[in-house]
């Protein structure tokens, strides 16, 4: 039954139900997304932007021929990583989304790990936007021109699991920055320790019960409905960009650091959002850089689109960790120990923020009584797509282990928690207790209709009959010692 | 072609006839009739959600995935709803489309949808590009079966996704609507 939230005192604006303020708006679909305001009707003589896409995981373009793209008819700029434009531009990286504190290139967050480049000679995942950039007419017609470029690749091992990725004598995916695939140390994110509380390991030592676990988490993508999408027109030394990227005065920022203009020539118009889920943190922000280049090239607005098959690019980074927990036999937590290697593929982005924010949030409000904490995390390079954020930083990963070695040890401390609390004498407390458990194992009896049950610590109906009456007549006699006859009648009917 | 003679000539009754290029393609589009020369306005492979967008600006509808999987792109086609990505521009002659933009000013779905918010459900929409897909299924449904049941309701409006996740608001905003013409007595 579902009960209307009633505060305490009246109030005029929280806690009521109020419709949306733009709801209007977007229900009769006068709303208009970046794609809607960006139609060629809009914009007469714009021209489609596409980017040419590694078909390797690991690979360096050894030679390019754009000479038969270029003869195509509708194609009006092909550009490649040769040209002056692209080759004097500086790598980049995700920390100019989120709303992080950057202003200049020099003091840009993660500036340990600049490992985007706009447009470069080297792919370090299938698909990495690498190579070459088309402007056309029409969209197909620059798809066309893409499949027209002719490329000599050279092909480098590549690796795509994170341990085996810290394996001395695996293939670098950056070498320019890392030279074990580790991603290096920064200010933002702190030690590779980054919460040491109390001693762990004589935690441990004094913990009566141990448990351990690991956990793998893969990657999940935010499919937002509304896909990458900007224009920019770049005339008369005026640069305009049209995006549905919520970070307005970031992407200016960014793109005024890059392609060294003043900021005051950088007008950013940031759409109505279609959802982003955390894709708009990610580091796949080039694509506005690459794009106002060729609209500077052409002298007429180009629009960039991502198709929904692009829009699985970003993803949810995948982490694994392996977590243990000691406690003492009443269930009070003497000690926590978390470690993760996560994989954030290809390009860093927020990686860091994934693996070290959110559990140490986590640790700050759930685990502040708990007096000895220890948690570690390394950012691993891989050949794999690049991961970031989705739907929380890194919460996903970190609730998934959490939970899993929580559910462990209240497993393995559960009978021992029964026969402690029927041992002792039953105070009206104390029987609260195990009418709670008693409640849990009908229920569980219930649920698992007697069949046997990996997870369940009660393994048959017959067994936990036994189990119930045992702890029933335990119960009665140490009541029945007690004089509480009352009590132990409420128990026997509730 | 021969080798497929065989195959078709047992569909013999539903098959049509492939008639020469219409010289005219025309199309009644919320109320006015629109005609089209084919090749010049109307490529053989041009979508009607492409046609309607880039070339009419009904920006209402949404293309999102544009292989119907999403029902951004919904609209009402001789009063069915019907996925535009998925229908050539040319499928649609003789036809009558409503786009979003068609609907009445006042139409109860629209209402219902923009007014939703509820105890245990919240609103139909957050982020809002799904919205016009589902008012156009809605309003379909509706026009054909004023009062459908909840499950009729979920069965109508299967094909949409709402990445935000209003699904439980959007089916009350269903209700509201078929009550709200009820009330109407449209």
């Amino acid at each position: 039954m579902k009960q209307p939230y009633k505060p305490r005192s009246d109030r005029k604006f929280v806690g009521g139900y109020r419709p949306r303020i733009d709801a209007w708006e977007k229900a009769s679909g006068k709303v208009e997304y970046v794609d809607d305001i960006t139609l060629l009707s809009r914009f007469p003589g714009m021209l489609y932007a596409k980017v040419m896409r590694s078909p390797h995981a690991h690979a360096r373009i050894r030679k390019i021929d754009v000479s038969k793209a270029q003869q195509l008819p509708g194609v009006v700029a092909v550009m490649t990583y040769k040209d002056p434009e692209f080759a004097s531009l500086r790598a980049t990286n995700a920390g100019w989304t989120d709303g992080v504190d950057t202003v200049t290139y020099d003091r840009m967050m993660w500036r340990q790990f600049r490992d985007r480049r706009v447009l470069g000679d080297y792919a370090c995942w299938v698909t990495d936007e690498v190579g070459a950039v088309v402007a056309a007419e029409s969209e197909e017609i620059a798809e066309e021109a893409i499949r027209l470029i002719d490329v000599e690749w050279e092909v480098l091992p590549f690796v795509l699991d994170p341990i085996e990725a810290m394996k001395p004598g695996a293939p670098l995916v950056h070498p320019e920055i890392t030279q074990n695939n580790v991603l290096p140390k920064e200010k933002v994110g702190g030690d590779d320790v980054f919460l040491n509380k109390g001693d762990v390991d004589a935690g441990f030592a004094e913990a009566e019960v141990v448990v351990d676990g690991t956990s793998t988490h893969h990657n999940a993508t935010q499919a937002s409905l509304d896909n990458w999408c900007c224009l920019v027109n770049w005339t008369d030394e005026k640069l305009t960009l049209y995006s549905n990227s919520y970070e307005a005065d970031q992407s200016r920022m960014h793109i005024s650091q890059m392609l060294d203009l003043p900021l005051h020539k950088v007008n950013v118009i940031s759409s109505y959002v279609g959802g982003q889920f955390g894709r708009g943190d990610t580091g796949e922000q080039p694509f506005f850089l690459f794009t106002a280049v060729l609209s500077k090239k052409t002298g007429r607005p180009v629009k960039f689109r991502h198709t929904r098959r692009e829009s699985f690019h970003d993803s949810r980074q995948p982490a694994i960790y392996y977590g243990k927990v000691g406690a003492k036999k009443d269930g009070t937590i003497t000690s926590l120990y978390f470690k993760s290697i996560g994989n954030t593929g290809a390009y860093a982005d927020h990686s860091i923020f994934a693996l070290k924010f959110a559990p140490m949030e986590i640790a700050e409000a759930s685990f502040a009584h708990i007096p000895n904490v220890k948690l570690e995390s390394y950012g691993v390079y891989t050949n794999k797509l690049p991961a970031c954020m989705m739907r929380g930083v890194g919460n996903s990963q970190f609730n998934l282990i959490f939970g899993h070695v929580i559910d462990l040890l209240a497993e393995s401390l559960i009978w021992i928690l029964l026969i402690y609390v029927s041992k002792i004498s039953g105070t009206s407390g104390k029987l609260c207790r195990i009418r709670v458990w008693w409640r849990y194992l009908s229920r569980d009896q219930k649920r698992s209709g007697g069949e046997k049950s990996a997870t369940s610590p009660v393994r048959g109906k017959f067994t936990a009959r036994l189990r119930n009456a045992a702890l029933v007549f335990q119960y009665i006699r140490h009541g029945m010692r007690n004089g509480r006859r009352r009590v132990v009648g409420i128990f026997l009917f509730p | 072609m021969p080798k497929l003679s065989k195959g078709i000539k047992k569909n013999k009754g539903t098959r049509k006839t492939v008639t020469a290029q219409p010289s005219e393609i025309k199309i009644k589009i919320n109320g006015r009739w629109h005609n089209f020369v084919p090749e010049r306005d109307i490529t053989p492979n041009m979508t009607l959600s492409y046609l309607l967008r880039e070339k009419l600006g009904y920006t209402g509808l949404k293309v999102s995935c544009d292989e119907g999987a999403c029902g951004a792109c919904t609209v009402i086609m001789d009063g069915k709803a019907i996925l535009s990505c998925m229908m050539l521009a040319v499928e649609a002659n003789g036809h009558e489309i409503t786009t979003i933009e068609g609907l009445k000013k006042d139409d109860p779905v629209v209402e219902a949808f923009a007014q939703q918010c509820e105890p245990g459900y919240g609103t139909a929409l957050q982020c809002g590009i799904c919205t016009p897909g589902f008012v156009m299924s809605t309003r379909a449904l509706l026009n054909d079966n004023p009062i459908p049941t909840m499950a009729e309701v979920k069965e109508a409006l299967s094909g949409h996704i709402c990445r935000c996740g209003c699904y439980a608001a959007i089916a009350q905003a269903v209700t509201h609507a078929s009550e709200k013409i009820a009330k109407k007595g449209e």
